[in-house]
């Protein structure tokens, strides 16, 4: 090829792949954005409320595909059993379980709900750190209407269904319509060694103040004060929570989290209980090495006997009372008065929702109810969890999981229970679980810490 | 050539179609989708260059390269230097059964980085682990730390796993390197009456420009785009000391479903990884 026929090859090539860059802008400006059309949503969401009324389980044979994380290995046997049953009630129906870890489930669902095939019931993580954004994708089939015919209006609290609800739009948590049912309760509270405490003289502190007092005896006497490892990050969510329960009012804090009329947690109450975090750390309250330590080695350390208390949630409660036996305790967060109203953060655990583009939804919904039904939640109980919905169940007095159930239930009845402050937006759980970690260090204040989710939960939506 | 034999494509098609599938076409999409803001499974906006813009002024991702320098260092500048030292020191000395210690320094390398991650996480347990252990045995309490809990040092520890995984490549490659030089440039050298830094200087290390500049560029790629260990063991903890652009990413993607701004991160990283590797390159071939 002579040099300028290589040089007018070059010159078209130039101009070829410079149209081919101009279409694709053009493609790309304009209605081309990857992910749904516009229409979907609503579409989608329009056909799941057109469904029947009165959900029936109809003779054609269906396969039920449900995603969940019960990895554990109390709630494996239970959800194993339930499958069982639930098959044994309607032999037409066979369960297909997908099961993954927690952090596996939440990351694949938005995957797996917008394709065709997906599982046709999930798994949800609460709030803005699950079901909310696929609730705003129209992916979560709207439960209001299985609600009424299946009755669960009777069986959830008001606050159980707050948690689980959004407007359909996905704009606001804690009000609309409801999008999943609970299965588990997930409540945070503190394991006690009753040995420890009758070493030491004393009985469960009645107030933060005495609590505190028990601490610093712990340490003087050479024992672990509060076991437990921060390395995972979130477990110091919880503690944080609990502490900050005690200073401020529940109703304030929930409604910061469900962003009613905006709510604001620069509260002296907020502070004071970030300031008191930030005190047990510096006095050396809790477990060696804590930021560097694993959950996990946290939950093995208390269970062979190191440690008075251990402020953590529901979910370890069968391993606790494994190992611990009639030494292992379980009460809330005592409050700041003697008498206070009892408070702890929790509710039920992560709820079950229907995929809108499942085509079996009223088996679906049996499903969701046959799992919040009393003989399931009593199985529940029995595999060594807490149930969500535990009024009538026979639980073993003086047992570990009936202590549980106890703070659950009076806290629950004095309205001291608030939800996690992570559900309150998408972010929320890395911003307070790095928040903590560094009050904790001293490499933030106080003040820092609680501005800090308070800009983030006010510039959510915003 | 391929211009008069055009069969010469045939043959190339099916790599080239894999290629393109699993390499060219993802890297198009995500810079595409870098110009959106969507969740991953809704619907999406466009917004041009914002994702980039504001990539530039967010403080966060910008400490998360700085982690990603620092880790240069460990992974690629320590590793360099400890596999020079032991490549050399091993061709000047007899060493009786130096293929057996070739491979067992060598072994870091075949671990996944998940493993590897676990296990150090176990070393630098502040309790039980074997570091606080033997630092306390010889008496070093003060010495102890919280390690992957410490806001000082979960970045370097996290680093010296991974000189620990990647000095035994370095020093493999070198250790081939320097058995191409020619005998007679040493023996010229000590003719000349130069010791061993000189000899050193003069003829082992220009002999292993190749194999040096080899070295760096897959050890640099692999400390810029490091994202296993800090995923098993602190998750970019304590607070974001450790956080690192590969784990933002995850993290854009898959918590905080903000996928537009993911790519835009996702390409940031591409580029700067592409420049460090051609300019270490670009540094190697000259004079």
């Amino acid at each position: 090829m002579s040099t300028s026929g290589r040089l007018e090859s070059t010159n078209r090539k130039a101009r070829a792949s410079a149209l081919c860059l101009a279409g694709l802008s053009a493609l790309a400006l304009g209605a081309c954005g990857p992910g749904a059309d516009k229409s979907e949503p609503q579409a989608a969401a329009k056909k799941a409320a057109s469904v029947a009324q009165k959900p029936t389980v109809g003779p054609e044979k269906v396969t039920l595909n449900v995603q969940d994380h019960f990895v554990g290995s109390g709630q494996e046997e239970w959800i194993k059993e339930m499958v069982t049953a639930f098959e044994a009630k309607y032999p037409q129906v066979t369960v297909r379980r997908n099961k993954r870890s927690f952090g596996d489930d939440v990351k694949t669902q938005r995957l797996a709900l917008s394709g065709g095939k997906g599982p046709d019931v999930v798994h949800v993580a609460n709030g803005w750190s699950g079901m909310g954004p696929l609730v705003r994708a129209g992916l979560l089939v709207n439960l209001d209407k299985y609600s009424k015919s299946w009755g669960w209006d009777k069986r959830f609290t008001p606050e159980t269904r707050a948690g689980m609800s959004f407007t359909s739009d996905g704009k606001a948590f804690g009000s609309g319509s409801l999008y999943g049912a609970p299965t588990e309760t997930a409540i945070t509270g503190v394991y006690y060694n009753k040995a420890k405490l009758k070493k030491l003289g004393v009985e469960y502190p009645k107030t933060i103040q005495e609590f505190e007092d028990v601490l610093k005896k712990a340490k003087a006497a050479g024992e672990t004060p509060i076991q437990g490892g921060d390395l995972d990050k979130w477990p110091f969510l919880h503690v944080a929570y609990m502490i900050i329960n005690q200073f401020e009012q529940p109703k304030v804090l929930n409604d910061w989290i469900f962003k009613r009329d905006g709510g604001d947690l620069n509260t002296p109450g907020a502070l004071e209980g970030a300031k008191t975090l930030r005190r047990w750390a510096e006095n050396d309250y809790f477990a060696k090495g804590v930021l560097g330590k694993k959950y996990e080695d946290g939950i093995a350390d208390f269970n062979k006997g190191d440690g008075v208390f251990f402020m953590t949630g529901s979910w370890v409660a069968g391993d606790v009372d494994k190992a611990l036996k009639e030494d292992a305790g379980f009460a809330a967060l005592p409050p700041k008065e003697a008498g206070g109203t009892p408070s702890t953060t929790g509710g039920y655990g992560n709820p079950f929702s229907i995929n809108a583009k499942s085509k079996n939804i009223d088996v679906a919904s049996a499903w969701l109810d046959f799992l919040s039904a009393p003989e399931a939640q009593q199985a529940l109980a029995d595999s060594g969890q807490l149930p969500a919905f535990t009024e009538g169940l026979n639980l073993e007095e003086g047992t570990l999981l009936s202590q549980v159930a106890d703070v659950q239930e009076t806290t629950t009845k004095a309205a001291g229970l608030t939800e996690y402050f992570d559900f309150a937006t998408p972010k929320m759980l890395d911003t307070a679980q790095e928040g903590i970690q560094r009050l904790m260090a001293g490499e933030e204040t106080p003040e820092a810490l609680i501005e800090s989710l308070q800009e983030e939960q006010a510039a959510f939506g915003a | 050539m391929a211009a008069r034999q055009p069969v010469a494509y045939l043959y190339l098609a099916p790599a080239l179609l894999i290629y393109g599938l699993l390499v060219i076409a993802p890297v198009i999409y995500a810079v595409w989708v870098s110009f959106f803001e969507w969740d991953g499974v809704g619907t999406s906006v466009w917004v041009g260059a914002e994702n980039y813009v504001s990539a530039f002024t967010d403080e966060r991702l910008l400490d998360a390269f700085t982690h990603a320098l620092v880790l240069v260092f460990f992974y690629c500048v320590l590793p360099v230097l400890l596999g020079l030292l032991l490549a050399t020191s091993m061709s000047r000395v007899k060493v009786r059964g130096l293929a057996f210690y070739r491979a067992v320094l060598f072994l870091p390398q075949i671990l996944p980085l998940v493993a590897v991650g676990i296990v150090w996480q176990y070393v630098y347990e502040p309790n039980d682990g074997p570091l606080n252990g033997f630092l306390g045995f010889l008496g070093l309490d003060g010495v102890q730390r919280t390690w992957l809990g410490d806001f000082t040092w979960a970045l370097p520890a996290l680093g010296l796993a991974g000189t620990w995984v990647l000095f035994g490549l370095c020093m493999v490659l070198f250790i081939a390197g320097v058995q191409k030089i020619p005998p007679s440039l040493y023996d010229a050298a000590r003719v000349d009456g130069a010791g061993p830094v000189r000899e050193f200087l003069a003829v082992t290390l220009p002999g292993l420009r190749g194999e040096i500049v080899v070295a760096i560029v897959l050890t640099m790629i692999l400390a810029l785009r490091s994202f296993d260990m800090i995923a098993v063991t602190t998750k970019g903890g304590p607070g974001d000391a450790t956080n690192v652009p590969a784990f933002e990413i995850y993290q854009r993607a898959f918590t905080y479903a903000e996928v537009g701004s993911a790519s835009a991160v996702a390409v940031m990283l591409g580029i700067v990884v592409f420049l460090a590797a051609a300019l270490a390159r670009l540094l190697g071939e000259r004079g």
